[in-house]
């Protein structure tokens, strides 16, 4: 279970921006949200924040009831890699290594043996339907594959939570409904996941909806009308 | 992280940027190249003028008369049998006065330049010269003013080529000689080719030059323990014959030998330096090529951690490229700084001293820049925040 409590996230920059503003937030296990808004609106900074890719100004964050908001960097790190896995917009996988390698990458900064590592991500490629792209590096795949790999990096790990900031954003409409297809697949065997998304056909999929507007959370029932 | 995948990780981008990592290389390479010629260079060169000075025997000394400032009643002359008597103080086995000339000898239409030592037969044994053909001076030749020439290896050759010139004549000062012995090759001694020379009977000079004085002494102590002895013996017994000051100076081998190891010494430092500044010029060529390759490899760094990669992973991926650059192009660079030294030194007909030091501490230096130049840009990048490194453009 994760917990944000009153999270609050500032920018220092040319202009300071309050990018959250006292943000409560409740994802359980199994549970499968979604989080919409316009551009602009902080589903990012958020996303970072639930990630441990940042930290919030202020706020607190538990994740099943450890209170990380303190943890060092080394200690966020080991987290991560056990229990958080990423899919973003722009793919980013490691354009100097193949498809596998980096599916492994992440078993990789685990210790994880060579043998067992690929036969873990050679799991997760075949089921993604990549038996035959496995030695390909990003820059031959086209995009729905490159999104495809970094879904089965992001599961490999075995994470208890997927984070997936507008996955589709950069996808024709094939390949979205094949993510979309995989993520409800996922959710189906209990993979908890916070997805952000402009796509409100993608978001009703979710059991639930939240929206931000300029930082602010909405409450849910609304958020829900709005995506409908 | 495994230590293998340590050195995966940091390997693939080397093999697969490869203009970037050939640049790389390519800037130590040069560093470090010439620093092993040059050190290379100077030490061969220093060495060999050493050897040559050694050869001289460490009991040469030599005496050279002062040219008269101003004219006095001072007695500021040796005759050569003043000088010859020098070699009877104790401590001494040789001496032998000389007189120099420069001149041109002739053989028919062959000519070839020459420096004239007039001397005794004492010189060719003081100088520790070695017989190709014939003979050296006797005492004959000196006392019967007789027109007979030693021929220097060199001398010999562009006038007679690669025959026996014994018995045949030459002219010198458009006298006839009779050559009567060639000298064996010697090499030259700083600029002076020992072995452009002629050497002829001191008596025999003075029939046509009307000199009063000697140009210099040259002596050989029995010992080089006695030279202190004889040299003292020498300076009492000229300041008894000669009145006036500052009428003669005195060198020994090992005051020459000191004097070009202060320079050589010198010059080594300064060569050092330009060694020194070569390497830093390669170094910093190699931290601008790590600097564009970190900054453009910064959102890879923010994945690596989003995948939990720890910052010690990270710095230690860039630091181990880094470092494998710096030691492959420092080996390289070893290998054509040897490869430069060989031919340099062959060119220039030295014997080449190169000590394993050299490229040891070379090789060193490269890699201690390699860690210096890629820690900076990889510690700056390692310390991003993960979602900062991801957003960077
Ligand atoms: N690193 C940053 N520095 C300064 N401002 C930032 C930074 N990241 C995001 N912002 C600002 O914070 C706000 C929220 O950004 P973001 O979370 O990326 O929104 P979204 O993902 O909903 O488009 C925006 O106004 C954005 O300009
Ligand atoms: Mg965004």
């Amino acid at each position: 279970m994760m917990m944000l409590e009153e999270v609050s996230k500032f920018y220092r920059g040319r202009r300071e921006t309050l990018a959250l503003s006292s943000v409560n937030l409740t994802v359980e296990d199994g549970q499968f949200v979604a989080v919409v808004g316009a551009s602009g609106s902080g589903k990012s900074t958020l996303m970072n924040i639930l990630g441990l890719l940042d930290r919030p100004s202020s706020g607190g964050y538990w994740i099943d009831g450890q209170d990380v908001a303190r943890w060092s960097d080394a200690r966020l790190a080991k987290l991560r890699n056990r229990t958080i896995g990423f899919v973003f917009q722009s793919f980013n996988l490691v354009p100097t290594l193949s498809a596998r390698e980096n599916v492994e990458l992440p078993l990789v900064y685990r210790n994880m043996p060579p043998r067992e590592r690929r036969v873990a991500a050679e799991h997760w490629l075949v089921r993604l339907g990549l038996e035959h792209r496995m030695e390909y590096r990003p820059s031959e795949l086209s995009g729905g594959q490159q999104q495809r790999v970094a879904l089965a990096r992001a599961l490999a790990s075995n994470p208890k939570i997927l984070l997936a900031d507008e996955p589709t954003g950069n996808l024709d409409d094939t390949s979205t409904r094949d993510i979309m297809h995989i993520f409800e697949q996922l959710h189906g065997q209990g993979q908890t996941i916070v997805l952000i998304t402009h796509d409100a056909r993608f978001a009703a999929v979710a059991d639930r909806i939240v929206a931000l507007e300029r930082g602010v959370l909405r409450p849910e029932a609304e958020a829900a009308s709005h995506a409908n | 992280m495994r230590i293998d995948d340590l050195a995966r990780q940091a390997w693939r981008p080397l093999w697969m940027y490869k203009m970037r990592t050939s640049l790389s290389l390519l800037g130590i390479l040069i560093g470090v190249a010439a620093v092993i010629a040059l050190i290379t260079l100077m030490q061969s060169a220093s060495a060999s003028v050493g050897g040559r000075i050694q050869n001289l025997g460490s009991n040469l000394i030599v005496v050279t008369m002062n040219p008269l400032v101003q004219a006095s009643n001072a007695r500021h002359d040796l005759t050569y049998r003043e000088a010859s008597q020098l070699g009877r103080l104790p401590g001494i086995a040789l001496a032998a006065p000389v007189d120099y000339e420069t001149s041109v000898v002739s053989h028919g239409r062959r000519q070839s330049p020459a420096t004239v030592y007039a001397t005794t037969p004492a010189l060719t044994s003081v100088l520790q010269y070695q017989l190709a053909y014939g003979r050296f001076l006797t005492a004959l030749d000196v006392a019967q003013h007789l027109n007979v020439v030693l021929l220097g290896a060199d001398t010999s050759l562009q006038l007679f080529g690669h025959t026996d010139p014994v018995g045949k004549t030459v002219m010198l000062d458009g006298e006839p000689d009779t050559v009567v012995g060639v000298l064996a090759a010697k090499g030259a001694f700083f600029s002076v080719n020992q072995d452009a020379v002629a050497i002829m009977p001191i008596s025999t000079f003075r029939d046509w030059h009307h000199v009063p004085q000697v140009d210099s002494v040259y002596l050989r102590a029995r010992d080089p323990g006695l030279l202190q002895t004889a040299l003292g013996a020498v300076n009492r017994h000229l300041s008894r014959l000669l009145t006036g000051s500052n009428r003669y100076t005195i060198l020994t081998q090992s005051q020459i030998l000191t004097l070009t190891q202060e320079i050589a010494g010198l010059l080594t430092k300064v060569l050092v330096g330009v060694a020194a500044i070569s390497i830093v010029v390669g170094g910093i060529g190699m931290l601008n090529v790590l600097l564009i390759s970190v900054s453009e490899r910064v959102r890879e760094i923010g994945v690596r951690k989003s995948l939990g990669a720890r910052r010690l992973d990270v710095l230690m991926q860039f630091l181990l490229e880094a470092v494998l650059v710096s030691f492959t192009g420092g080996l390289l660079g070893v290998a054509v700084g040897i490869g430069i030294s060989v031919e340099l030194t062959r060119a220039l007909n030295l014997e080449m001293m190169l000590q394993p030091v050299v490229p040891v501490v070379a090789l060193a230096a490269s890699v201690v820049l390699g860690i210096v130049f890629g820690l900076y840009p990889a510690a700056r990048a390692s310390r991003l925040a993960p979602a900062d490194a991801l957003r960077f453009e």
